[in-house]
């Protein structure tokens, strides 16, 4: 198991999050989180990367305790406020995921291209933060946690701002990375189509305290007009209204 | 195109020309106010025949010199007491401290200690300066968003790095900052001169107080205002230049 989450109490003052939760998930497999807005998808992801400390219970990665694990190592993040360094170029940007990483300039330079042609920013290498539209600035948030070499990615509505054709395109260059380079992540999101898309499973929330109401195998199903991708998204919409 | 400020240009006109007139009428002693004529002649005898650009020089470089000092301590100490709370905890208070004591009080020590010399002034204005630049710099450090951290979070950075990144989101207010420090350090600079110098605008000013020279009080006081207002002016001139990320591309 890559990432172990047992018996997680979270609680903010009176509000109980999640009272005994817990989420195993494999090395090399994504997990896209649904769930009601508020059901504490983002407060979860929060915990599992140590953005979020306080709290009660146990969450292992690669067999450390996560405190231990990021000692060493960083998780790769991408925020449902996404964010970028406004000083810094799109080129910049990207280039930051590569400081203290023993990265030959070159193999940077290569990454950093290809992301860029990738999420369709080509011709703003050199543009700022500031000079892009939401949707881009998404985009950069994006390319810099694909370009970190991290083994394990969380992504909270990483796509959310996005028209459908970028949005396409990127969970395709998601897929593709994962698989390469056998990553593990977590990937929230609202829209079931996507959630089936992109991961190996999904693990459906309900309302606070929040549990894991279902699993559902998605089999890496890639045709969306195929006659089981339909029937797995009518059984997450069903789980979803119960 | 350029807009132009005519409800100030109309007033500034209508200032000049009740200035003419009151002078014209008599309503004003020339021991209060000086003729735009006196004025004048008091400018061109200042620079011509009494070494006032030095003056003005000597003012500017303790001001300037002071400021660089106060800048370059006091902006990695912030980040060392913004990233520190022990630090933070066991020099804050007397920052506070220290920053409440009126600087005028301390030109008395400061002459005790340094003389009337340069270091005596420069230390003074380090006082005033130095104490208020930190206070600010920790909290524009304060008010970085947390996205910023989860951001740098993900990121190897060491701990320079990452001091150097809070350096970087905050380094616009930091400017903004150095700018409302540097006006009260020509405030300071002008209480040293008065008090105790043998140059600068302020001891210009003294001097003239002593020969009853009201023109050139007005020249020194006008001159004051012009630096003050034109540093001001470059320091937000060039903002656009130095965060250009800052500004939306041009329609
Ligand atoms: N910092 C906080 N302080 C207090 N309550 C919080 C805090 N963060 C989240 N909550 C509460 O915890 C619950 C879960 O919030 P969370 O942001 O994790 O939801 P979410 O599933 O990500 O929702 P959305 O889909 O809208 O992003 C909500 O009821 C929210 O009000
Ligand atoms: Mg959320």
């Amino acid at each position: 198991m890559m990432i172990e989450i047992q018996g997680l109490t979270k609680r903010f003052g009176q509000l109980v999050v999640f009272e005994n939760f817990n989420l195993s998930i494999r090395k090399g497999e994504t997990v896209a989180l649904v769930g009601p807005s508020g059901c504490g998808k983002t407060t979860l992801l929060n915990c599992v990367t140590g953005l979020d400390k306080n709290y009660d219970g146990q969450i292992l990665i690669n067999g450390l305790n996560s405190k231990e694990y990021l000692q060493e190592k960083r998780i790769s993040i991408v925020l449902q406020r996404y964010s970028n360094f406004e000083w810094q170029t799109i080129n910049e940007n990207i280039r930051s995921a590569f400081v203290n990483r023993n990265i030959t300039s070159e193999e940077q330079e290569k990454t950093i291209n290809n992301l860029i042609e990738r999420t369709g920013l080509l011709g703003f290498e050199n543009s700022y933060i500031n000079e892009l539209s939401g949707g881009m600035q998404q985009r950069v948030a994006v390319a810099r946690a694909l370009a970190q070499s991290n083994e394990i990615l969380a992504f909270d509505e990483p796509f959310g701002s996005l028209d459908i054709e970028n949005r396409s395109s990127l969970q395709i260059l998601f897929r593709e990375q994962i698989t390469k380079k056998n990553l593990t992540a977590i990937f929230i999101t609202h829209d079931i189509e996507e959630a089936i898309l992109v991961s190996e499973r999904i693990a459906i929330l309900k309302k606070i305290p929040s549990l894991v109401t279902k699993i559902i195998e998605t089999n890496n199903i890639t045709d969306k007009y195929s006659q089981e991708f339909n029937s797995l998204k009518e059984e997450v919409e069903k789980t979803l209204k119960l | 195109m350029k807009r132009v400020n005519s409800p100030f240009l109309v007033s500034s006109i209508l200032i000049v020309f009740l200035w003419v007139l009151s002078k014209n009428l008599g309503w004003i002693n020339d021991l209060f106010l000086p003729t735009p004529k006196q004025l004048l002649t008091a400018f061109v005898s200042l620079f011509s025949e009494h070494d006032f650009l030095d003056d003005i020089i000597a003012s500017v470089l303790r001001v300037f010199s002071a400021f660089f000092f106060s800048a370059i301590i006091a902006i990695p100490l912030a980040l060392l007491m913004f990233n520190n709370k022990t630090l933070r905890q066991i020099l804050a208070p007397y920052i506070d401290f220290i920053r409440y004591l009126p600087v005028p009080a301390l030109i008395p020590l400061t002459i005790l200690f340094f003389g009337i010399g340069e270091t005596a002034k420069i230390v003074l204005l380090f006082i005033g300066t130095f104490f208020q630049l930190i206070l600010l710099i920790i909290d524009d450090l304060d008010e970085i968003p947390k996205e910023h951290f989860y951001l740098t979070y993900s990121l190897k950075l060491n701990g320079f790095q990452e001091m150097w990144y809070m350096f970087r989101k905050t380094l616009p207010q930091i400017y903004d900052n150095s700018r409302i420090t540097i006006g009260w350090c020509w405030t300071y600079v002008i209480i040293a001169e008065l008090v105790a110098s043998s140059s600068g605008i302020g001891h210009m000013i003294k001097e003239a107080q002593r020969f009853s020279n009201t023109p050139n009080m007005y020249a020194g006081i006008i001159t004051m205002g012009i630096i003050g207002f034109g540093t001001d002016f470059l320091f937000k001139k060039f903002y656009p230049s130095f965060f250009r990320y800052k500004m939306k591309a041009k329609m």
